[in-house]
């Protein structure tokens, strides 16, 4: 199994066995566990280029075409994977007010994004803007608890889908932010904005129990943390049900290890954010047992450099 | 137990691994972790189709920004109590905001407030690119016109007392301990029982940077312009007049 070996040769690449426990590489080895390998990213923020080597956060860090060889890479080694975005693709850059987010998704599209959410960024240029660049993406946006039936972009993305990774079923439903407040009206115009934790509870259910999903993934826009009058992530994953991941984005916040939470049955949910500027892609491993569908999880945030001096 | 291993070089990526150890139920019990340095000479290279993407959009942006939109005669900077950077877009951004302002009372916008903070570069002497502006201003702010009634504008005055100097057009003021002190708007004394209109970002507006006193105003009028594509036009407009721009101090900020 390819996958095996490449686990035990980055181990053995980056140094000592830390005292590692050794049960997935023993269960990995048993054959009838399925790796799906998820890819994260949110709040890239038009940062075509890398950021500058002057900068204070993340000097040299990050660019579109390094994250693409990257996803690159990775997809040689895995068979399964799965590349989701959290919102704020747009703005941040001059390539954003020249080209309105049409070069951003067109490099999204040659890395092979499955889905993204929309962020409040991807409302700057006003509906009308959305509506000249989502034909650009050959991935779906997903919005659950946004209703755009009374505006232009009426149609233009789904509330949930389902996907296959070998024979493991993936559902993934996107949540927003409230656009009143942080969104100029004229630029969102009609879109309604819903709970986003009513939204979660009534769609995690649908992929979780009806369509019998394996995992079940929520892309968010809300931000890790907040006061307790705006939703967020942490609260999300406190009071939810049936998700089993959150990729996060909005806060910028850098989770170097992914949040392990328990959610109000009791089960393990986890948060992924990783910065913003594409500086970081974020990395969860499932592995899921054929036979009893249980799932074991790797993380990694992939640090993404820059070389070219 | 977490160990970390970092490694600085470029060929590197740094990984966290984190492994999670599950009992037959399915239930996680416990978990290690440790960042893996991976020589990763495979993956710190650019992809070569991402870079032909970029090429023909990146070639326009950088005719786009490296356009001369002007001249200025002096290198400009922000600073405290006033400054020639601060003092620059202030005045500038006073005249264009009146410019697109279309009033309904026939009361003309008296006084601009910015941010020093907001100035993210300095001007030089010379040639100015649009991409000097850009880096001054890489924030797409729209301007805003705020109607406050005479306590509120004390209030103002107060908080670029408090701040030791903002940039700011259209007033004079001293600053006397904690207090501002003779107050010149227009030519004429502070009136606490007038409305005055001011324009600023949006994001001063709503409250950033701690100008609460923005907050729950008479009225909010959005000028639908950008400040950045304000000092675009203004070096436009002034370099086909043939003005090469400068900037003097004035103490319209001063400390008595």
């Amino acid at each position: 199994m390819s996958s095996r070996r490449d686990f035990i040769k980055s181990m053995i690449m980056g140094g000592a066995l830390l005292g590692l426990n050794a049960t997935p590489l023993r269960l990995l080895a048993k054959n009838n566990l399925i790796k799906i390998t998820i890819l994260h990213t949110n709040d890239t923020h038009s940062r075509i280029e890398p950021f500058p080597y002057s900068d204070p956060k993340y000097p040299g860090l990050g660019g579109f075409a390094k994250r693409a060889a990257l996803i690159k890479e990775i997809r040689k080694k895995e068979q399964n994977v799965l590349l989701l975005d959290a919102g704020d693709t747009f703005q941040g850059s001059p390539y954003f007010n020249f080209y309105g987010g049409e070069l951003e998704l067109k490099l999204m599209n040659e890395m092979g994004y499955d889905a993204a959410t929309l962020g409040n960024h991807e409302f700057d240029n006003g509906l009308l803007g959305l509506q000249k660049q989502i034909p650009n993406a050959k991935f779906p946006f997903i919005c659950s608890n946004y209703d755009f039936s009374d505006t232009i972009i009426n149609g233009m993305t789904k509330p949930y889908i389902v996907l296959m990774k070998d024979d493991i079923k993936i559902g993934i439903f996107g949540l927003g932010i409230e656009l009143k407040g942080l969104v100029d009206k004229k630029n969102y115009g009609n879109t309604l904005y819903f709970n986003p934790y009513e939204k979660a509870a009534e769609y995690a259910h649908l992929l979780k129990k009806e369509k019998k999903c394996d995992i079940v993934i929520c892309m968010s826009h809300l931000g890790y943390s907040s006061n307790d009058k705006q939703a967020c992530d942490y609260n999300l994953a406190k009071q939810s049900k049936n998700i089993d991941l959150i990729v996060g984005g909005h806060s910028h916040t850098l989770l170097k290890n992914p949040v392990k939470m328990y959610n109000s049955d009791g089960k393990i949910i986890y948060i992924g954010q990783v910065g913003w500027g594409g500086a970081y892609l974020g990395r969860f491993d499932f592995y899921i047992d054929k036979s009893t569908r249980k799932k074991f999880v790797e993380n990694n945030t992939i640090k993404i450099f820059n070389n070219q001096v | 137990m977490y160990k970390y291993i970092f490694r600085n070089s470029l060929f590197f990526v740094s990984l966290i691994l984190l492994v999670i150890a599950c009992k037959p139920t399915g239930i996680i019990t416990k978990y290690e972790a440790q960042i893996i340095a991976l020589d990763t000479t495979h993956v710190a290279k650019d992809d070569s189709v991402a870079l032909l993407i970029i090429a023909p959009y990146k070639q326009k942006i950088e005719a786009e920004m490296n356009q001369v939109i002007g001249y200025t005669t002096i290198a400009m900077d922000k600073g405290k109590p006033e400054a020639l950077l601060s003092n620059f877009i202030a005045d500038l951004i006073l005249k264009k905001a009146n410019d697109y302002y279309i009033t309904s009372d026939s009361q003309k916008i008296d006084m601009c407030l910015l941010n020093t903070g907001g100035l993210r570069a300095s001007l030089p002497n010379g040639k100015i690119l649009k991409s000097n502006i850009f880096d001054l201003m890489p924030f797409n702010n729209e301007l805003v016109v705020i109607t406050l009634n005479g306590d509120k504008t004390k209030e103002m005055f107060e908080y670029i007392v408090s701040k030791g100097g903002e940039p700011i057009s259209g007033f004079k003021m001293g600053i006397k301990d904690t207090n501002a002190v003779n107050i010149i708007i227009n030519n004429t004394p502070f009136d606490k029982s007038k409305a005055y209109k001011i324009v600023t970002s949006d994001y001063l507006a709503n409250g950033g940077d701690k100008m609460i006193f923005f907050n729950n105003p008479i009225k909010v009028e959005l000028l639908n312009h950008q400040i950045r594509d304000a000092i675009i036009e203004y070096f436009i407009e002034e370099n086909n007049k043939g003005n090469k721009l400068r900037s003097k101090l004035d103490k319209r900020i001063y400390y008595e």
